[in-house]
This record gives C-alpha cells, sequence and structure tokens, in this order.
C-alpha cells in the first residue's frame, strides 16, 4: 500500500467550536426549562406572573418555545453536528471563521429574542414569533453554516456519505426555505411588520412551517445524530444501513405533505385537509422504522442499558420518538382531531416529542461527548444516574397529566344532554377541572428541571477535571469531486427517462381532451423506451445510485426537490384560490350594484359568489387594526382560538362555524392552536364595553376561576393614532382595501370610534382615555365574527355604518 | 369523492402530479436500497464509518 501512504494526510478536528456549543446547550437548556416551569405555574396559579406585563402568560410562553426549539435544541444540534461531521468526512470544518460566526450569531440571536419577546415584539406566528430583523439575523447565520457545511462536504477526505450527513443536507436546506417562505413580510417599521400571506394562506404557510420545524429542526438534525452517537455508544454499527436509508428519504419525502394535520375541520379547504391527514398516516411506517432500527442497534449489547447512562437517556430518547411518532399519526385522524385539537392533550403530545425525545438525546449525548471534549470520564456515573430516574419520572407525569386533562377537556366540551344542548355551557367549569392535573404537570416540570441541575453539576464538573481535546487524525486524502461525476448521472438513461416521465406526467396535468391521447401515447412510448434500454444496457443503469452517494450536490439538488415538491402542491393551489376571492366578490357586488342602478342590465345570480359575498371580511377600523395589533403583542392567541369548527357542539357554544372568506384580509392569522380560553372568533357583540373593560383589567371580576392575565397595563397605554395611517398604507401594498380617503382620515376616525367607546363607558361611570390601548383591544374585540361597527355617533344612531 | 376535492380548480390537478411524483421516487428508492446496497461489503464499509477510532483527545 506504499502508493496509499504518500497520500496520507493528518487532520486536525476543530474542537473548539463543538465545546463551545456543547456548553451553550447546557446553560440554554437550563433557561428553556425554568421557562416552562414558569408558564405552567402561571396556569395554574395565575398571580405567577407578578402583574407585570413582560412576565404575562401570552408574552413568556412564546419565549419558552422559541429557547427549548432554537436555542436548546439548536445548541444542541449544532454541537451534534460539527463533532460527527468533520469526523464523518475525516476532514476540518472548512472555515473557522465561519464556525465561530454561526456559533456568536446564533448566541447573540437568542439574547436579541429574550429581549424583544418578553416587551411584546413579535410577528405572532407560532415558533416564528421573532421580528424581521432577527428573522433577517438567522437567515444570515444559516447562510453561513450552510456554506460552511457544504465546503467541507466537498473537501472531504472520505468518499461515502454516512446517512448522518444526509440527515444534515436535510436539514439545512429546508429549514431554509421553510424560514425564507413563512418569515416573508412587509415592515411597517424596524421593529413591526405585516406578513404577506393573509388568512387562509398564512395558516397553510405557518403550518407548513411549523410542522416541517418539528420535522426538519427537531426531528432530521436528532435522527442523524441518533445514527452516528448511538452506535458510538454502542460500539457497533446501526441494525440496518438500508432500512436507515429507507428511513431518510421517506420522512424527507413525506413528512412536508403533512402539515394541514394541524388545521383540520378549520377552514382550510378539504383537499388540502385530506392531503394531510393520508400523509401524517403514512409518516406512521418511517419513523418506526427508524425507532426499532434504533433500538435494534443494542442488539448483542443489551447489558450496557445497565450500567452506561448514555445508552439509558439514548434508549429512552428513541422509545419516545416512537411513542410521539405513533400519537401524531392518531391525532391526525380527523376523529381524533376533532376530540384532541385545541386541548392539552397536543401539549402532552409536543412535550414527549421536546422532552423525551429531543431532551433525552441532548442530555444523552452531552454525557458521552463533554467527557472526550474534555479528554476525561464523565464526573459521576451516580448523578446521571438519579438524573436519569427523576427525569424519566418527571417527563411520565407530565404526559400523563395532560392526556388526562386534555381527553377530559375534549370530552367536556362535547358532552351534550338529552336534547342535543350543551352539558357543560360555562366554558370556565372545565379550566377548573383541570387544575389538579395542572399542579401535576408542573410537579413533572419541576422534576425534569431539577434533574436537569444535578445534570448540569455533573458536567460542569466534568470540564472542571478535564482539559480540552485535540484530535488529530491520518486519513487518505481524497481527489476533490469534479464535474465529471455529475455529467454522467445526468446523462444516465434513469435520469433522462425519469426527467421525460415527469415532464409528460405535467404535461397530462394542463392537457385538454384533444391533447391527452397523445400525451399518454408519449407515455407509453417512453415507458416502453425505459424498459428496452434497460434490458440492453444494464450496466448503464445500475451506477447511478454510485454517482448520487457520491456527489453531494446532486444529492443535495434532490432532497431540495423532494422537500419542495410537497409544500409546493399544497401551497400555490390554496394561494392561488384564495387570493382571487376579494376581487371575485368585489367584481360581483359590482355587478348587483350595477344591476340595481340599471334595470336593462341582465344579472344573473350565482350562488357560490353570492354566499361568498354575504361572508367576506370587510377591512377593520384604525382603531380596530391597532387593537389586533395589540392582541397579536400580548399574545393572546396562546390561549385563545379564533376558528369555529363545524362540529355541532363548537356551533352550539361560539356560534356559526367560521368560513375562508372570514378572515382572509388578517395579516397575519390569528386562528390559533389552543383554547385555554374560549374561542373568540364571534365574541363581538357577546358583551358590553363595560364587561370587556371590567374583564380586561381584572378577569376574576368577571369570571372568578379565571387563568387569564390581568391586562390592567392597557389602561395607562397609549395608542399613536397618527401611526396607524402609515400601517393602513403597508396594508393596501398586501391588497387591503383601504380607500385613500380611509388612510387619510385614520388618525380622526380612530380617535372618534375610540371616543364612542369611552363615552359608552363613562356613561357607566367608567373614566378610560379614547386613545388608550384599552380603548384599542375592545374595538377589536367587539369586532370579531361581526361587519364594520360604528365609528361616529352619527353611525350609532343610525344603527350602523 | 375525487371529483369534489378536485372540481374546484384547474390548478388542483398538481397535488396528483406531485403524488404520481413522489411515488416514483419511491421506486427509485426501493432501487437503490435493494439493489444499489446489493453489496455487502460496501454497506458494512459505510455503517461503520462511525466506527472509526482516532488518535489524540480521549480517542474512542
Ligand atoms: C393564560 C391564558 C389566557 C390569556 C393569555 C388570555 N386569556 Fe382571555 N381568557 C382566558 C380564560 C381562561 C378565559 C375564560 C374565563 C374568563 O372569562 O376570564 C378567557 C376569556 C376571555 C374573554 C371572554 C370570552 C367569552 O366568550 O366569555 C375574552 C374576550 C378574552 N379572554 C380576551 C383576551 C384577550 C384580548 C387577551 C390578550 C390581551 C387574552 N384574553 C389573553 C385565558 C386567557
Amino acid at each position: 500500500m506504499a502508493a496509499a501512504d504518500t497520500n496520507m494526510r493528518t487532520v486536525v478536528y476543530d474542537d473548539d467550536v463543538c465545546r463551545a456549543f456543547s456548553l451553550a446547550t447546557v446553560i440554554w437548556g437550563a433557561v428553556a426549562l425554568l421557562l416552562g416551569v414558569i408558564v405552567a405555574t402561571q396556569l395554574s396559579h395565575w398571580q405567577a406572573n407578578f402583574n407585570t406585563s413582560w412576565l404575562s402568560f401570552g408574552r413568556l410562553r412564546p419565549l419558552h418555545t422559541n429557547a427549548a426549539i432554537f436555542a436548546f435544541v439548536g445548541n444542541m444540534m449544532f454541537a451534534g453536528i460539527y463533532y460527527s461531521t468533520q469526523r464523518l468526512l475525516k476532514v476540518r470544518m472548512a472555515s473557522d471563521l465561519l464556525s465561530w460566526f454561526n456559533f456568536w450569531g446564533w448566541q447573540i440571536i437568542i439574547v436579541a429574542a429574550a429581549v424583544t419577546l418578553p416587551l411584546g415584539l413579535t410577528q405572532g406566528k407560532e415558533y416564528a414569533e421573532l421580528i424581521w430583523p432577527i428573522d433577517i439575523a438567522i437567515a444570515v447565520v444559516w447562510v453561513a453554516f450552510a456554506v460552511n457545511f457544504f465546503w467541507t462536504l466537498a473537501r472531504r477526505n472520505e468518499p461515502n456519505l454516512y446517512v448522518a450527513i444526509w440527515f444534515y443536507i436535510a436539514t439545512i436546506i429546508t429549514i431554509a426555505v421553510l424560514h425564507i417562505v413563512n418569515s416573508l413580510a412587509l415592515p411597517t417599521s424596524f421593529l413591526h411588520s405585516y406578513p404577506i400571506w393573509a388568512g387562509v394562506q398564512d395558516a397553510l404557510v405557518q403550518w407548513w412551517y411549523g410542522h416541517n420545524a418539528v420535522a426538519f429542526f427537531l426531528t432530521t438534525p436528532i435522527l442523524g445524530i441518533m445514527y452516528y452517537y448511538l452506535p458510538k455508544a454502542a460500539d457497533r454499527p446501526v441494525y440496518s444501513y438500508r432500512l436507515s436509508v429507507v428511513h431518510f428519504w421517506s420522512l424527507v419525502f413525506i413528512y412536508i405533505w403533512a402539515g394541514p394535520h394541524h388545521l383540520l375541520y378549520t377552514a382550510l379547504p378539504d383537499w388540502a385537509q385530506t392531503l394531510g391527514m393520508i400523509f401524517s398516516l403514512m409518516l406512521w411506517a418511517p419513523s418506526w422504522g427508524g425507532m426499532l432500527n434504533g433500538l435494534l442497534t443494542l442488539r448483542g449489547a443489551w447489558d450496557k442499558l445497565r450500567t452506561d447512562p448514555v445508552i439509558k437517556f439514548f434508549i429512552v430518547a428513541v422509545t419516545f420518538y416512537g411513542m410521539a411518532t405513533f400519537e401524531g399519526p392518531l391525532l391526525s385522524i380527523k376523529s381524533v382531531s376533532a376530540l384532541g385539537h385545541y386541548t392539552d392533550w397536543i401539549i402532552g403530545h409536543v412535550h414527549g416529542g421536546a422532552l423525551g425525545w429531543n431532551g433525552f438525546m441532548a442530555i444523552g449525548m452531552l454525557y458521552w461527548l463533554v467527557p472526550r471534549l474534555w479528554s476525561t470520564k464523565l464526573y459521576s456515573n451516580r448523578l446521571a444516574e438519579i438524573h436519569f430516574w427523576i427525569a424519566t419520572v418527571g417527563i411520565l407525569m407530565y404526559v400523563v397529566s395532560m392526556w388526562v386533562s386534555g381527553v377530559s377537556q375534549g370530552l367536556f366540551w362535547r358532552a351534550l344532554d338529552a336534547d342535543g344542548f350543551l352539558k357543560y355551557p360555562d366554558f370556565i367549569e372545565g379550566l377548573v377541572a383541570s387544575k389538579a392535573m395542572y399542579q401535576m404537570r408542573l410537579l413533572g416540570g419541576l422534576l425534569f428541571f431539577g434533574s436537569y441541575i444535578l445534570g448540569m453539576v455533573n458536567i460542569f464538573a466534568t470540564v472542571a477535571k478535564g482539559q480540552k481535546s485535540r484530535t488529530e487524525v491520518q486519513v487518505s486524502a481524497r481527489v476533490n469531486e469534479t464535474g465529471e461525476g455529475a455529467r454522467r448521472l445526468i446523462f444516465s438513461p434513469p435520469v433522462l427517462f425519469s426527467v421525460a416521465l415527469i415532464a409528460l406526467m405535467c404535461w397530462l396535468g394542463v392537457a385538454n381532451l384533444l391533447t391527452s391521447p397523445l400525451v399518454l401515447g408519449l407515455l407509453c412510448v417512453t415507458v416502453a423506451g425505459a424498459g428496452l434500454s434497460f434490458a440492453l444496457g444494464r450496466d448503464r443503469w445500475a451506477r447511478w445510485h454510485d454517482l448520487i452517494e457520491q456527489n453531494g450536490f446532486v444529492f443535495t439538488v434532490l432532497v431540495l426537490f423532494a422537500i419542495l415538491i410537497g409544500g409546493v402542491v399544497q401551497i400555490i393551489p390554496t394561494v392561488v384560490i384564495s387570493g382571487k376571492v376579494p376581487s371575485q366578490v368585489a367584481a360581483y357586488q359590482a355587478e348587483i350594484a350595477q344591476a340595481a342602478a340599471d334595470s336593462t342590465v341582465i344579472f344573473t345570480v350565482n350562488e357560490e359568489l353570492a354566499e361568498q359575498a354575504k361572508w367576506m371580511q370587510q377591512p377593520y377600523s384604525p382603531l380596530e387594526l391597532e387593537g389586533r395589533d395589540l392582541y397579536i403583542r400580548e399574545g393572546c392567541y396562546t390561549c385563545h382560538s379564533q376558528m369555529i369548527r363545524p362540529l355541532r357542539h363548537e356551533v352550539l357554544r361560539y356560534g356559526d362555524y367560521s368560513r375562508l372568506e372570514e378572515s382572509l384580509l388578517d395579516h397575519p392569522f390569528q386562528w390559533g392552536s389552543k383554547r385555554t380560553g374560549p374561542d373568540l372568533a364571534r365574541v363581538g357583540g357577546k358583551y358590553g364595553n363595560l364587561w370587556h373593560y371590567l374583564h380586561m383589567t381584572d378577569p376574576r371580576s368577571t369570571s372568578p376561576a379565571s387563568n387569564m392575565p390581568s391586562y390592567h397595563w392597557l389602561k395607562d397605554g397609549r395608542v399613536d393614532l397618527g401611526g396607524i395611517a402609515h400601517k393602513m398604507q403597508t396594508q393596501t401594498k398586501l391588497g387591503v382595501p383601504y380607500t385613500d380617503a380611509d388612510i387619510l382620515n385614520a388618525e380622526q376616525t380612530a380617535r372618534g370610534q375610540g371616543q364612542l367607546i369611552t363615552d359608552d363607558l363613562a356613561a357607566q361611570s367608567v373614566e378610560l382615555a379614547p386613545d388608550s390601548e384599552l380603548a384599542a383591544i375592545i374595538a377589536y374585540l367587539q369586532r370579531l365574527g361581526r361587519g364594520p361597527q360604528p365609528l361616529t355617533s352619527a353611525d350609532l344612531a343610525e344603527g350602523g355604518r | 369523492m375525487y371529483q369534489d376535492y378536485f372540481a374546484g380548480s384547474d390548478l388542483l390537478v398538481w397535488p396528483l402530479v406531485g403524488l404520481m411524483f413522489f411515488v416514483l421516487s419511491f421506486l427509485g428508492v426501493l432501487w437503490y436500497v435493494l439493489v444499489g446496497l446489493g453489496d455487502e461489503r460496501k454497506r458494512d464499509h459505510i455503517a461503520a464509518l462511525p466506527l472509526e477510532r482516532e488518535k489524540g483527545g480521549s480517542g474512542e
């Protein structure tokens, strides 16, 4: 092997950046968990917000979720990826500068999130709350990470790409696509923007993003980590490499279609709901394949499960992966979703994934990684053992309590008496019944958090007694990729025939009665040609996957294709079709007006358009728009939905079900995903202004058992009435039909409407300033589910606008 | 049933095309796994990549 020896090269891995990310993981994990404990306390004891705006539930809950996902799992993912990628590719990361830019950039983003979210600076879209300048920073840091990664890939010394690397590639490109599409927004100022999507479009894009953030931020990178670290810890290769390949491709293909399962029974078109449900059910198979692959990797090493804490954490993590991916498809079945959606069941499901799967994987990985990065042994195996048991008990308490309270909420909301009416019409009764479970959840969370602190002590003690590792290896250098492989691949028969088939299928999609026989004929010819080519030259057909496997670029393009397809075919039709509704309705209404004015015009009733026109949303008044922005600032959507499903009990409780047309102008949509409080889609007119004043300033005054925060600061807060016109202008750019006069008179109109509300309150001996934030939020709440409201006392006298 | 979902607009044929594409690609994946990874030596080599020992550090 003399020839090979001359090709040997020394590689020193960059372990510094892995150490930095590992420590960041440990610290941010504690912060995320502590925030979780605080918000859990607030749900059982509302006083835990100390009556302070920036500690209130609606603002801290997004901070908790963002910290858990992006700070804790994010840093863990970077630590795991940087360490394993260098070793699997047998090369140092291409650029230390980019690695450190990634590290510091990410930490600065987390700190910015921790400052802005409690201040109420938010975009109001779940798991994408951060304001637009931070969104841009995320994109920049992510691109730096991607460049570093792909550059490293190109310089690798190992020709074959292990499956973990595939999972990392899928993560990097999918998160980039999701983040950019979901964050598209038009700024109104440095701190505020409106998303370009509205209503049902925004809902679909948001849950395409939200669901796939779970898939590609919390699942694929962690699976890559599992496929690297579990074999390491067990000291044997993964059970079936073939299965891992199937696991990868089926996850990447199927996950991206499943987003609409968050929107079952909503105003999303039926076909999209059905696709979402079917693909969610299909996900069950690859997920369990992956779980079994992980568990069976331990075959013949089960004794380690008794002695090695790392293996213990990994095995419980993989088991939770299996449980969560069983529960997910189950919850996507429409009838199960009807029961479970909006309840605590979903919260339990999420924590099975976040604490059980991600949390345990992270801890297992750190217990394995930190001793190696500091060239020592774990400070105390016994302490890790104690950590393991307390955490396991904690998470079980958490999941069980949320399951019990979730299912009982679902049953409670839908219970009907013998005459077919609601058995429990008062929403608050359900909350009162959940109280014991909320306390049990809190205890479970506290146990998990407490055990985590033990883990921190263990890790810091390990770091203290060790010294930084320096890893140097001898590898045989590999000749760099040339364009040759890619060219051979592109012109190989399987690829050419696939492209032809896809093109013909697309053509078939748009063909008419005349052309479709022709296209069908061509399809038959192509298939026959493929068969012939295969029979004549099998070896030319057999080499293509070697080429893909060893060519990072081609592989990446394929993954990009796979993830785009499911998103594109769901989102584009919805965006286009729903985008046309407002102008179609407007044209129809103009037609009606013309026919009314001119009796010679022949007018035919179009029932579908007439129905759409009946439900079509009218723009908010300036003050209502401002109130809506405050609703978003306070994170009311973390407890309230605005989407009544077409189920008998919902219609009985909240009024007629929500139509797609009713939120087509909402930037962003506020359908919500959780009902700690009742749905608000039709709360307008349900109560008087005074009731809202009393309820918002002290919910216990109208509803003694409520856990809603007291929003007394809205009384003193002032709305910048002069600034509304600019916001309305931005909205017109996004297609909201405000007229020039609307915008010109915005300030005056807003003041008038505020005055109307405060006059009404004054008549009932309550003082409130017309430009107070509370007046704006009352205006918004009173508008929900109704058409335009009186803006002046003249309107009021006429009984409308 | 099919007609109900897809009657609304011409665009709704694209999810169907997407589905066909999905099935096609899946056949490709199966082929890769059964034929491309048929060589056991190659499979074992790739699967063992994480297990390679290193010098330096505590060396795992
Ligand atoms: C911690 C969860 C929580 C948050 C955050 C929250 N609410 Fe509530 N909300 C509730 C609960 C629980 C109820 C039912 C008991 C009651 O009336 O207070 C409720 C009731 C309401 C009602 C009465 C609904 C009805 O039909 O009776 C309105 C209106 C309301 N909330 C508005 C808001 C607004 C506006 C915000 C944001 C500024 C907000 N809520 C934030 C939990 C919350």
